[in-house]
């Protein structure tokens, strides 16, 4: 709860601070955006390991292949990344970049998940050639 | 946290702003886009630093080969 009440205090200067430094120069409100961002990520990062380990433990419960969780795993990751760095660049008036960005991310989950999807198909062609 | 970083990159910003002001209104125009330009490239790296762990933390945590 402490961690969760500091992070938010930073958060919440950074973007005071920023309003001050966009009448300065908007270069610097956006690098300390950025910075605020990236301190209070890594601060989190501590918190999602347990989380992470507990949902491999689970899945190694159910039996479930570890390449599938993992695949799944790196799935979040590209979507927490690619989601703050769009929003970082519309922050910065490109939002080009930052669309940009969500379709890199969306291709990149897609070659990620390609081995599940054909998994899936083996699967349903198996069953309907059962039935 | 490293709640420091926060008021430097704000301290570098406010202090860039005035002197690209100050020598503005002098007649530098070329010294105050220097300056300006300096102050860019030092918070930059700060922040690139800052990047690379949290780059680094998603590796580790998503297992990131």
């Amino acid at each position: 709860m402490t961690v969760f009440l500091q992070i938010t205090a930073v958060l919440l200067l950074a973007s005071l601070l920023g309003v001050v430094l966009r009448r300065m120069g908007a270069e610097f409100s956006a690098l300390l955006t950025l910075a605020a961002l990236c301190m209070a990520l890594v601060a989190v990062g501590a918190f999602v390991s347990p989380v992470l380990d507990y949902l491999r433990a689970l899945g190694e419960l159910g039996n479930l292949d570890s390449d599938l969780l993992q695949i799944l795993f790196k799935a979040v990751g590209i979507g927490l990344v690619s989601q703050m760095a769009g929003l970082i660049c519309a922050d910065c008036g490109s939002a080009a970049l930052g669309r940009g960005i969500q379709v890199v991310a969306t291709v990149m989950i897609l070659w990620l998940a390609l081995p599940m999807l054909q998994q899936l198909a083996e699967l349903i062609y198996t069953l309907m050639g059962e039935a | 946290m490293d709640i420091d970083l926060i008021f430097k990159i704000a301290a570098v910003g406010i202090i860039v702003s005035i002197l690209n002001q100050v020598l503005a209104r002098s007649g530098r125009e070329e010294q105050a886009t220097m300056t300006t330009l300096a102050g860019l490239v030092v918070v930059l790296m700060i922040v690139a630093q800052k990047i690379s762990e949290l780059f680094d933390l998603v590796k580790t945590l998503f297992d990131f080969t």
